[in-house]
């Protein structure tokens, strides 16, 4: 019989327990919802007060997530003498930024500025993550390439700060090239049919082509596209038009140069092949300008050339923006701190410290950019790229072309392949 | 005798106290017990009821609501001057798990209340029966000297209930939702949609021949890299442990070495090891004259490599368990053997087998289970990869565990994700219970 009053009593104390929590769960809708309202005032006090000036709240302090470098330990620490806000700096990559907002945000332990790729950047603003760029909107515009500009902007609404913009050329290695003649795909095959000794793992030409990425600038020459308009408009596909399948076919013939199956040509392969001077040309993006400025051996940057018969190459570019999460205490100072490390001469700092490619207009010239062979080789390129596109359908974009250059590369028919896997597209993109 | 006696010493009582006590606890959790003349005990109970009925009224038809719709009001951008402002609507994940937090605080409550209703019974009974219900005091040292590990057992109870069944049950939710990376709160409102995703998952054919072959590739690789390992193990067991056999320490610790390093960086050292072109596998090979094998470019070989490497990093584990269980086994059956002129392969096969046999089941069984979960080797090692043109978001060595990580994380189809985590958590769920209802092991602890 006592035996079940003390089941009781049990009951009891998980019942205390459990009034805890209950407790505490209701309390906590009620300061979201405290917060929330606080938030909506002070963003119409804010908006009263005239937008002449954007002003600080007070007490704020910034949480800033980006890939840490010695660049973004500078802006922050010139951000915090000049207005006295305290920003910390976390490591948290451009790829995962997105998904770690969309829970940690909620929790209060979010960031309140991040870098977003701009492949990233649909997937966020379809979560309602991000704010809007709004009060440095015309300052943005004005100072940025349009390119960055586009690639930050989601259905004509601006949302990011551009840093810088990235792309991949050729990076060649002058102590292994010598004086060979590089300015046509053909001479590059030629150089490499010399240069290429398999056996003892030295190569020519090498690039990742597992990455598609890659692999759409042998389509471009001849007319191909991911997605039409300039990439923006997904429901005109070109990845099967005639001008990529002949692109494609060239992208055959690269085998004779580069005797590899795709998945074994990896990036820790590829780089450590080129670091140890075995491979003389090495399609790489311009995220190694740094690491690749300081090698033994002298290091030079050509755009990529034209196809044989074709037009220029256009490569794929990409954009790295600073953005102000939705779920910020201090969407203000936030906005402030995105464009102070945005602006003009910041990018220019970021270009010396860390070999960036800014996204600012018209300082390619500047005196204060980097002037080495390999930066001013990325500037040329970068007349030649295209941003890839920022939308949410650019991920079936990798699913269903990544397959297919592997199995083009392997020996599969050009044409049916490309068809079959902008059918998959177009179906993924349509049933939406 | 006595109880009879006391019976008919009270029958116009008879059920007099119970009816009342239970009808009091019917009313109010508390009230049957205060007419028990347990008065502490009832206000306390009393205390919780009102408490628990202020909870059900103010946070449960929100917690009804919120679960039933997730969540009524969008959240969009406002511009207010130049400035645009966020506007918080309902965040439909949230909703959702503060919901089921109050459902099953509210579940529990309901079930203290039916305890309490059998407690007052039963004290009436105990009333009526001419026995004096216990005093505040003695329920108190009664619980702390007899229930004390009840109590204790609650708090790793209230874990389980709140870290591993309400995940589970929201998981399972999930999967009735339109949960994807479309649909991604705060911005949009998840939708109930019942089996849509199980039906597009199985009907549509480009997704159900996905999940049918990644499935079958599942169980295929569980299978062999669990018989691998395991026999891998044993064979080694046996030779180090066989008579005559020198330095044995020396011989354990060498082949213990591959599972000390992290698997981590051992699969990705593999990864480099086995590539086609300028791994030193291959190289070896090409300098001996041998064709070099795509081992990780071929969707064949990618699977054996994957089995190789498996086989390579799991076989320590059971060799070191087999030989403790060799340990175990009376050497007197050997020597009973030798006299009877048994060859060594048949004490092998008739003492050595069955005898480990009998301890690892339960454990192959288990390490099978793992298997199918071997998340860490497949996605470090090949990541799924030869890709298949033919697969929705994933490659030719694809386990169920990976393919869902892909969905969730990379393509951000949290629904699909979750009718597949329904699908592995039923396989797993049937092989952990078969396991220790079925295996001779467990048998004979249960019979002990």
């Amino acid at each position: 019989m006592t035996k079940k009053l003390g089941v009781l009593v049990l009951c009891m104390m998980l019942m205390v327990m459990l009034a805890a929590c209950g407790g505490k769960t209701g309390s906590g809708a009620e300061t979201t919802t405290n917060t929330a309202n606080t938030t909506g005032n002070s963003g119409e006090e804010a908006a009263a007060e005239g937008t002449e000036e954007l002003t600080p709240e007070p007490g704020a302090a910034l949480t800033f997530w980006t890939i840490k470098d010695d660049f973004t330990d500078y802006a922050a620490a010139e951000f915090e003498k000049k207005y006295g806000i305290k920003v910390t700096v976390e490591d948290v990559a451009y790829w995962d930024s997105v998904a770690r907002l969309t829970t940690d945000g909620p929790a209060g332990t979010g960031a309140d500025v991040l870098g977003i790729n701009n492949d990233g950047l649909g997937g966020a603003v379809k979560a309602g993550v991000i704010l809007p760029n709004d009060y440095y909107e015309e300052e943005t515009r004005s100072i940025n390439r349009k390119m960055a500009v586009d690639a930050s902007t989601i259905d004509g609404i601006l949302y990011g700060y551009p840093r810088n913009v990235y792309t991949y050329s050729l990076y060649v290695n002058k102590d292994l090239v010598k004086d060979a003649k590089l300015e046509t795909w053909d001479d590059i095959i030629a150089f490499s049919k010399k240069f290429n000794d398999v056996k003892n793992n030295k190569y020519g030409f090498m690039f990742e082509g597992s990455n598609a990425f890659y692999d759409v600038a042998f389509m471009t020459g001849y007319g191909g596209y991911v997605f039409g308009s300039e990439e923006t408009d997904p429901h005109d596909i070109g990845v099967n038009n005639e001008g990529s399948i002949k692109g494609m076919e060239f992208f055959q013939k690269l085998r004779e140069i580069m005797p590899l199956k795709l998945s074994d040509a990896t990036r820790d392969v590829k780089t450590g092949l080129w670091e140890d001077g075995k491979l003389a040309i090495n399609m790489d993006g311009s995220w190694n300008i740094g690491n690749y400025g300081k090698l033994p051996f002298q290091v030079e940057v050509l755009p990529l050339p034209a196809m044989p018969g074709g037009g220029d190459t256009i490569v794929l570019a990409g954009n790295t923006s600073y953005y102000v999460s939705s779920y910020s205490k201090y969407p203000n100072a936030a906005k402030m701190f995105a464009n102070f490390i945005t602006s003009k001469e910041m990018q220019i700092k970021d270009n010396q410290m860390t070999g960036i490619i800014p996204a600012a207009e018209g300082i390619d010239n500047d005196p204060n950019i980097r002037k080495d062979a390999i930066m001013q080789g990325f500037f040329k390129q970068m007349e030649h790229s295209r941003m890839m596109s920022n939308r949410t359908e650019m991920e079936f974009f990798w699913n269903y072309m990544g397959p297919a250059f592997d199995e083009i590369w392997n020996g599969a028919d050009v044409k049916a392949t490309l068809d079959k896997a902008a059918e998959g597209m177009k179906t993924s993109i349509g049933t939406k | 005798m006595q109880q009879l006696a006391i019976e008919r010493k009270y029958p116009e009582h008879s059920k007099k106290f119970r009816k009342k006590a239970v009808l009091l606890s019917v009313i109010a959790m508390g009230l049957g017990q205060i007419y028990n003349r347990q008065y502490a005990k009832g206000f306390l109970m009393l205390a919780f009821y009102v408490y628990g009925i202020y909870t059900a009224v103010t946070s449960l038809p929100h917690a009804l609501w919120a679960l039933a719709t997730l969540g009524e009001t969008e959240t969009h951008l406002q511009k207010v001057g130049r400035l645009y402002k966020q506007v918080m609507g309902d965040h439909s994940i949230f909703l959702m798990i503060e919901g089921l937090i109050t459902v099953f605080i509210m579940l529990v409550m309901v079930w203290l209340y039916i305890a309490g209703i059998k407690d007052a019974y039963r004290t009436g009974k105990l009333r009526e029966e001419g026995v004096r219900p216990n005093t505040f005091k003695q329920t108190l040292s009664f619980v702390a000297a007899y229930r004390f590990p009840h109590i204790v057992l609650a708090i790793p109870m209230l874990g389980v209930v709140f870290f591993t069944v309400m995940p589970i049950i929201f998981m399972i939710l999930v999967a009735f939702t339109d949960f994807t990376r479309d649909t991604m709160p705060p911005a949009h409102l998840i939708n109930w949609e019942g089996l849509q995703a199980f039906k597009e998952l199985l009907r549509i054919k480009a997704w159900s021949h996905t999940f049918y072959s990644v499935t079958l590739w599942t169980f295929i690789w569980a299978f062999f890299a669990t018989i691998t390992g395991y026999f891998g193990g044993f064979a080694a067991a046996l030779l180090v442990q066989s008579k005559g056999i020198r330095f044995k320490s020396f011989w354990r610790t060498a082949f213990i070495l591959p599972f000390a390093i992290p698997m981590f960086v051992s699969t990705l050292i593999m990864r480099n090891i086995f590539n086609g072109q300028f791994g030193p596998v291959n190289q070896y090979l090409g300098m001996l004259g041998i064709a070099k094998a795509p081992w990780l470019s071929d969707p064949l070989w990618a699977k054996i490599t994957l089995i190789i490497v498996n086989f390579w990093l799991s076989f320590p584990v059971s060799m070191l368990m087999i030989i403790g269980i060799l340990s175990t086994i009376p050497k007197d059956m050997y020597e009973a053997a030798d006299i009877d002129g048994a060859s060594g392969s048949q004490k092998t096969r008739l003492i050595t087998f069955p005898m480990v046999m009998y301890s690892m089941a339960p454990l192959i069984i288990m390490q099978f289970v793992a298997n199918i979960n071997n998340f860490n080797i497949v996605y470090l090692l090949t990541n799924g990869k030869p890709l298949n043109g033919d697969f929705q978001f994933a490659g030719h060595t694809d386990i169920l565990i990976t393919w869902l990580f892909k969905l969730s994380m990379e393509q951000g189809k949290y629904n699909y994700a979750s009718v597949i985590g329904i699908f592995i958590f039923i396989v797993l769920s049937v092989f952990a219970i078969w396991n220790v209802r079925r295996t001779k092991a467990f048998k004979e602890e249960d019979a002990s």
